[in-house]
C-alpha cells in the first residue's frame, strides 16, 4: 500500500524565476503606476523611495502564483481582477516596498500620503483597474466614489485581507463588466 | 445603463459559448496576456479625467 511519504516521490515540480528582464519590465509597470499617482496626489515622485529586491520579490510570487494555477487548477489563466487584487496588490501592502521620508516642514497632507503610500499607490492600482474596464462605477456620483475609495484605503491599512478576500472584493466588478459587455440594450446576449 | 443578465440569460450566455467553442469560466482574463497594462491604461485616462483626478487626490491628501 502507498503510504503517505512515498506519495509524491516520483513528483517532480520546480520553479525556477523568470529572466530578469521579465523582472525589470514588470517592475518598469509598477513604477509608471507610482508615477501616474504622483501626478494625481500632488506628491514629488523623487520623494518616494523603494526597495527594489522587495519589488522584485513582488514580481516573483505573482509568477509563483501563475504557476499554481496553471499547475492545479488545470492550466487555470486568471483573469485581471484576481491578479492585479489578490496577487499585485496584496503582496505590495504585505511587503510594503515604498516610503516617504518626513520633512520638518511637510504639511499635514504630505505627511498622510506619506504614511499610507503603499495603502495609496495599492489604491491607485485598483482605481485604475476599475477606471479601464468599470467606467460606469465612476458615474454614481462623487460622493458615492470618493467614500468608497476611502473605505478601500481603510481596508488595505486596517482589515486582513487575505489574497482570497481580494478576489472576493474586486470579482463583483468583473462580473458587472462581463455583465455590460455581453448583454446588449435590449437584454440579449452578443458575445 | 444596460440591465444585468438573470438566470436564463445566463444560461443562454453558456450554450452559446458552448457552441462557438468559447472556452469561458469565471477566471476567463478580458484581455489575455496582460498585467498591470490595464491598470495603466486605467490611471493614464484618470489623469485626462480632470473631475475624477481631483477627488482621487483629494482622497490621496486626506482631505475629503
Amino acid at each position: 500500500m502507498l503510504s503517505i511519504s512515498d506519495r509524491w516521490k516520483e513528483c517532480e515540480l520546480v520553479y525556477s524565476e523568470p529572466p530578469q528582464d521579465y523582472i525589470k519590465a514588470e517592475a518598469k509597470k509598477i513604477f509608471e503606476i507610482v508615477e501616474s499617482f504622483c501626478n494625481v496626489s500632488g506628491l514629488d515622485v523623487e520623494r518616494i523611495e523603494y526597495n527594489y529586491p522587495t519589488i522584485k520579490d513582488i514580481i516573483v510570487r505573482l509568477d509563483m502564483r501563475l504557476m499554481y494555477f496553471h499547475t492545479y487548477h488545470n492550466k487555470m489563466n486568471i483573469n485581471e481582477y484576481k491578479l492585479v487584487s489578490g496577487l499585485i496588490i496584496f503582496w505590495i501592502l504585505k511587503l510594503r516596498p515604498f516610503w516617504v521620508k518626513i520633512k520638518t516642514d511637510d504639511t499635514k497632507e504630505t505627511i498622510n500620503m506619506a504614511t499610507n503610500i503603499n495603502e495609496q499607490i495599492a489604491l491607485h492600482i485598483a482605481v485604475g483597474l476599475l477606471k479601464e474596464y468599470n467606467q460606469n462605477f465612476f458615474e454614481n456620483g462623487k460622493n458615492l466614489v470618493g467614500q468608497y475609495c476611502k473605505e478601500m484605503l481603510y481596508s488595505f491599512r486596517f482589515r486582513d485581507l487575505s489574497k482570497e478576500s481580494l478576489y472576493l472584493m474586486f470579482d463583483p466588478f468583473y462580473f458587472l463588466h462581463l455583465f455590460e459587455k455581453s448583454v446588449d440594450e435590449n437584454g440579449v446576449n452578443v458575445i | 445603463m444596460k440591465k444585468a443578465m438573470s438566470i436564463n440569460e445566463w444560461n443562454e450566455f453558456d450554450r452559446q459559448c458552448e457552441e462557438r467553442n468559447v472556452p469561458f469560466d469565471s477566471n476567463t482574463p478580458i484581455k489575455s496576456g496582460e498585467t498591470l497594462e490595464p491598470s495603466i491604461r486605467g490611471c493614464k485616462k484618470i489623469e485626462e479625467d480632470e473631475d475624477l483626478k481631483t477627488l482621487l487626490r483629494m482622497v490621496y491628501r486626506g482631505e475629503c
